[in-house]
C-alpha cells in the first residue's frame, strides 16, 4: 500500500546524489568547519571566564543577603513588612551566608532573626545600628 | 458599539494578563543586577510579541483555522509532532513554574513553605476550569491582574528619570558578568514571547467567531494590549533597578524580590507585591492549562470549546486535568521556583524558532492567507528576533550552568 | 469537481459529523490500486494508530501494540468518499459522532471517569 502522505515531487531529486565532492563543496566545507573551531574556542574560553567569575558571583552572592538581612529587619521594625515573612527571609538568608565564602556573617543574622522572633523591635533596632556602624 | 466594547476588553485583559510568573521574576533579577540596561530585552521580546499576536488573530480571522489545526494539516503528522512535543514539554515547566509562583507568594504571606500549597493551589486551578465557565474566569482574572498596575504607580513615584531608562533601551554589554547579563537577556525575551500566548489567542479568535471585519480591531488589540502589558513588565524592572540595585540586593530569590516595592508604596507594597505574583502567576496558569488542552485537542481533532462541560468534551477536560496534575507533582518535588522559572523562559526561547517558524510559513501561505499575508518586514522582524534569541539562548544556558554551580 | 490534492487538502483535515460535531482528523487515505487504471480514492481513515504510523515503523509497531491492548484489535475507522458531504476547511461527512468508533475513548472517559468526578455530571 503506498503511504499515504508520500508526495513523488519532493522524492524527485534523492536519486542524482553526487558521489564526488566539487571544488565548491570542499572549500565551503572548509570555511565552514573553521568556522565551527572558531566558535568552539570562543565558548570555551567564555567558558573559563565564567568559572573564573564564579568567586566573585559568590562575594556579590554573599553581599546581596547581607544587605537583604538588613533591610528586611529594618522594614520590619518600621512596620513594613510583618514578621512571619521577617523571620523566613531571615532565615533564608542567614542559610545563604552560611554556605558562602562568609560564613561568619550569618551570625549577627541570626540574632536579627532571634529579636524578630521574640517580636523585639528595640534590639532589632540597635542590632541594625551596630551592623550599619561597622 | 460593539467591537470598540470588544477592542477595550481585549486590550485591558491583555494588560492585566501580561505579567506572569516568567516576565516578574526575570524583570526583577535583571533590574536589580544590571539596572536599566535590560529593558531593551522587553523592548525586544514586545516587538516580536505584538507581531506574532496580530498575527495569531489575522490567520485564524481569514483561514478559519487554528494555528495548531493549521501546522498539522500544512505539514502533515510528521512533521507537526515535534514542534508539539516540544512545545508540550516546555509548556509543563511553565505551568510548574506558574503554580510555584502562586505557592511562593502564599509562603511570602503565611510564612508556610510553597511545597505545601502545590496541590491546594492545582486544585483550586483545576476546579476553577472543571466548573466555571471559561470567558468568566479568564476576564475575571484579568481584570484582577490589573493589581499589577502597582509597579507603574511605583516607577512614577519613585521618580524615574526618562532619559536614563531610554538609555536601557538601547542593548549594549557590560563590562562584568557577561554570562549572567546574557542569560538575563535570554529569559526576559522568553518570558516576553510565551508561544502559548499567540496560540491561546488564535483559539479565541476562532471561538468569538472573528471575521474580517475584525482585522483592524485585531490589529489594536494586538497593539496596545501588549505594548501596555510590556510597560508593566519594564515597570518591575525599573523599580527593581531603583529600590534594589542601590541597596545591592541582587534577586536571587523571590524573599528578596518582595522587597521592591517598599520604598515606594510603604506596607502596602509587600502585600501589593504578593497579590500581584499570585494573581498574574495564577491568570497564567489558568490560561496555560486551556492553551495546551486547545492545542491537544485542535492537534487531534477532538472536540473543544471554552464553555463547554466536561462531559461534552472529555479528552479536552482529562488533558487539562492530567496537565495540572504533572505540574503540581514538579513543584512538590521542591524544585527551587525561581530557578526552575529562569530555566523555562531561558528554554523557551531556545524552541522558539521550532514553534515560531512554522506558524510564519503559515502566515505567507496564501492558500491560507490569500491577499492577506505576511509583508516581508513582518517576516524579517520576526525570524532575526526568533533565530537570534535562540542562538543566544543555546551559548547562554550552559554559560550559567558553568557559573552558578 | 475539479481535482483535490489529497495531501494537502484532505490529510490532516478536521472531520464533523452531520450535527458539525468533531470525530477527528483525516489519518490516513487509503488507495485502491487498478490493473490499467489510475489509482482511486477507496476511503478515507481516522485511527490514532494510522497517524502514528506515518512517523515510522517502529512507531507503528509500538502504536498498534498499544491499540490492541486498549481495544482488542486495532481499528481505524474507514469511510469512502461518497459519505463526504462537503469540504473546505474541515471536512462533513454522513455519520454521528455519538454512535462513531473514533469517539470511543471520548465516550469511555465520559462514562467511567469524567461522570464519576463532582461536577462532571
Amino acid at each position: 500500500m503506498i503511504r499515504s502522505d508520500y508526495d513523488a515531487t519532493s522524492h524527485a531529486g534523492v536519486a542524482g546524489y553526487p558521489t564526488a565532492l566539487s571544488p565548491t563543496v570542499r572549500a565551503s566545507a572548509l570555511l565552514a568547519s573553521r568556522a565551527m573551531l572558531r566558535i568552539a574556542a570562543a565558548l570555551i574560553l567564555a567558558a573559563i571566564a565564567a568559572c573564573g567569575d564564579r568567586h566573585e558571583q559568590e562575594l556579590r552572592s554573599a553581599a546581596s543577603w547581607s544587605k537583604t538581612a538588613l533591610v528586611v529587619a529594618r522594614y520590619w521594625t518600621e512596620g513594613q513588612v510583618p514578621g512571619t515573612y521577617a523571620r523566613r527571609a531571615l532565615e533564608k538568608a542567614s542559610q545563604e551566608l552560611a554556605k558562602g565564602p562568609l560564613p561568619d556573617a550569618a551570625e549577627p543574622v541570626d540574632e536579627l532573626r532571634a529579636a524578630v522572633e521574640r517580636g523585639d523591635r528595640d534590639t532589632a533596632r540597635r542590632l541594625l545600628q551596630e551592623l550599619s556602624a561597622r | 458599539m460593539k467591537k470598540i466594547l470588544g477592542i477595550a476588553l481585549g486590550v485591558v485583559t491583555s494588560i492585566g494578563g501580561f505579567l506572569d510568573v516568567g516576565s516578574i521574576a526575570t524583570s526583577a533579577q535583571a533590574g536589580a543586577a544590571f539596572g536599566y540596561s535590560l529593558l531593551w530585552a522587553v523592548l525586544l521580546g514586545t516587538i516580536c510579541v505584538i507581531f506574532l499576536v496580530e498575527m495569531s488573530g489575522r490567520f485564524s480571522i481569514v483561514s478559519g483555522h487554528t494555528i495548531t489545526a493549521a501546522v498539522r494539516k500544512r505539514f502533515g503528522f510528521a512533521g507537526f509532532i515535534l514542534p508539539f512535543a516540544a512545545a508540550l514539554l516546555v509548556n509543563l515547566l511553565v505551568l510548574a513554574s506558574e503554580i510555584g509562583g502562586v505557592c511562593v507568594a502564599l509562603q511570602l504571606l503565611t510564612g508556610i513553605g510553597f511545597q505545601v500549597w502545590a496541590i491546594p493551589v492545582a486544585m483550586a486551578l483545576w476546579l476553577l476550569l472543571w466548573l466555571a465557565t471559561f470567558d468568566v474566569v479568564e476576564d475575571g482574572t484579568a481584570l484582577l491582574g490589573l493589581v499589577t498596575l502597582c509597579f507603574v504607580v511605583a516607577v512614577f513615584k519613585l521618580g524615574a528619570q526618562p532619559g536614563e531608562l531610554a538609555a536601557g533601551l538601547v542593548p549594549s554589554l557590560p563590562a562584568q558578568e557577561r554570562a549572567h547579563y546574557l542569560f538575563l537577556a535570554v529569559s526576559v525575551i522568553g518570558a516576553t514571547i510565551a508561544p502559548y500566548l499567540f496560540l491561546f489567542y488564535s483559539s479565541g479568535a476562532i471561538e468569538d467567531k472573528w471575521d474580517k471585519s475584525w482585522i483592524t480591531a485585531n490589529r489594536v488589540i494586538a497593539t496596545s494590549g501588549m505594548s501596555f502589558g510590556a510597560l508593566i513588565a519594564m515597570a518591575v524592572m525599573v523599580v527593581a533597578a531603583l529600590t534594589l540595585k542601590p541597596q545591592g540586593i541582587r534577586v536571587e530569590e523571590y524573599e528578596q524580590a518582595a522587597l521592591m516595592l517598599v520604598p515606594a508604596l510603604g506596607g502596602w507594597g509587600f502585600y501589593l507585591f504578593i497579590a500581584s505574583l499570585a494573581i498574574a502567576c495564577f491568570g497564567a496558569a489558568l490560561e496555560l492549562s486551556l492553551a495546551t488542552a486547545y492545542a491537544a485537542a485542535q492537534a487531534f481533532g477532538w472536540n473543544w470549546g471554552e464553555n463547554l462541560k466536561p462531559r461534552a468534551a472529555a479528552r479536552f477536560s482529562m488533558t487539562y486535568t492530567v496537565f495540572i496534575a504533572l505540574s503540581a507533582l514538579i513543584v512538590l518535588s521542591g524544585l527551587n521556583p525561581m530557578k526552575l522559572t529562569l530555566f523555562s523562559m531561558a528554554i523557551t526561547a531556545v524552541i522558539l524558532p521550532l514553534t515560531v517558524m512554522p506558524f510564519l510559513v503559515l502566515m505567507n501561505d496564501r492558500r491560507y492567507m490569500g491577499s492577506h499575508v505576511n509583508s516581508r518586514f513582518s517576516n524579517v522582524v520576526v525570524t532575526l528576533i526568533v533565530v537570534l534569541s535562540a542562538i543566544l539562548a543555546i551559548i547562554a544556558i550552559p554559560l550559567e550552568i558553568i557559573g552558578s554551580r | 469537481m475539479n481535482d483535490i490534492d489529497l495531501v494537502r487538502d484532505i490529510l490532516d483535515t478536521q472531520v464533523l459529523d452531520r450535527e458539525k460535531r468533531a470525530l477527528g482528523k483525516v489519518d490516513g487515505v487509503g488507495l485502491e490500486l487498478r490493473d490499467g487504471a489510475p489509482p482511486r480514492v477507496a476511503y478515507l481513515e481516522i485511527g490514532a494508530v494510522t497517524a502514528w504510523a506515518r512517523l515510522g515503523p517502529r512507531f507503528a509497531r509500538w502504536a498498534t501494540r498499544l491499540a490492541s491492548r486498549w481495544q482488542g484489535e486495532a481499528h481505524p475507522y474507514r469511510f469512502p468518499w461518497s459519505r463526504v458531504r462537503d469540504f473546505g476547511i474541515d471536512i462533513e461527512i454522513d455519520a454521528d459522532a455519538e454512535r462513531a468508533p473514533p469517539l470511543d475513548l471520548e465516550r469511555w472517559l465520559r462514562d467511567k471517569v469524567v461522570k464519576r468526578i463532582p461536577g462532571g455530571q
